[in-house]
């Protein structure tokens, strides 16, 4: 199936075609997802929500991307905005805390899957201090790094130019020396 | 609390090299397909329980209307005919009207 019978087959509500969309793009977006929120769970629920997106909302992509762009793109803004509710909930649960009311604040340690056991431990940190990035810096870092993306194909994403994502690479790792040398508590 | 050197920190950079992309779990197709079935059987009830809660607090507008109207007439009722008692036994006309 070539992309553009994909597309009009999804235009048209067909079965075997959002299947055949679910199926090649499953694990991309589920990995992109999983990198950003860290949260096996999490991750899934908005996997799913990002097919159920691209399901119903199909009529409105108008081919000036790649479908898989569109696809990624849907997927890093779920996730961000899931992280910024996230964030909501947990500076609501520091407040809480004030008047005595426990709220789990912290995420467990997160291990990526695709990571070789030998560097699990270093990678929990690495994750751990990419949470203190901004979100332009760890989006970037994780489509390149974790999705193995070219800086052409995440500034495509991004919506931004090749230039603007070096750049971003450049200050996320020198953001991370920094965290991880100034604050050891990562 | 750990002090990561500077070669560690390089060490923790590079411990995402040659990472494998994580997979998606099982079924996620039919995981899908079924939120969406649940996503249309949740519109449908909407759609019939909306129509049915608008058509029957409009009822109980118009009960409440008509009922708030009955009172008001049975007051105006009573009040007229008292200040008629009032004023006839006032002037001294019960009597008259007795006779």
């Amino acid at each position: 199936m070539t992309e553009t019978e994909l597309i009009q087959g999804l235009k048209n509500k067909s079965e075997a075609a959002f299947e055949h969309l679910v199926r090649a793009y499953q694990h991309k977006v589920y990995n992109v997802v999983l990198g950003l929120v860290q949260q096996e769970t999490e991750a899934e629920d908005l996997a799913q929500e990002v097919f159920i997106q691209v399901y119903l909302y199909i009529h409105s992509f108008k081919g000036e991307s790649k479908l898989s762009t569109w696809i990624y793109r849907i997927a890093t803004t779920k996730a961000l905005d899931h992280i910024r509710k996230r964030n909501t909930r947990k500076r609501f649960g520091q407040v809480l805390r004030i008047f005595g009311k426990e709220e789990e604040l912290e995420l467990p340690e997160f291990n990526h899957p695709g990571i070789a056991l030998e560097k699990k431990e270093m990678a929990a940190i690495l994750f751990r201090a990419l949470q203190q990035l901004p979100e332009s810096q760890r989006t970037a870092f994780i489509l390149i790094k974790t999705e193995g993306l070219s800086y052409e194909e995440t500034s495509m994403i991004m919506q931004t130019s090749v230039k603007a994502i070096e750049a971003y690479m450049h200050r996320a790792k020198q953001q991370l020396r920094k965290i991880l040398t100034a604050n050891n508590e990562v | 609390m750990k002090k990561f050197t500077v070669s560690e920190v390089e060490e923790i950079l590079n411990s995402m090299d040659g990472i494998q992309p994580a997979e998606a779990p099982l079924y996620m197709y039919s995981k899908i397909r079924n939120r969406l079935a649940t996503k249309s059987t949740d519109t449908g009830n909407s759609f019939q329980v909306k129509p049915l809660l608008v058509i029957g607090m409009l009822l109980g507008c118009m009960i409440i209307n008509i009922w708030i109207l009955s009172q008001q007439k049975q007051k105006i009722n009573n009040t007229s005919n008292s200040s008629i008692v009032d004023f006839s036994s006032e002037y001294g006309l019960n009597d008259s009207y007795a006779n």
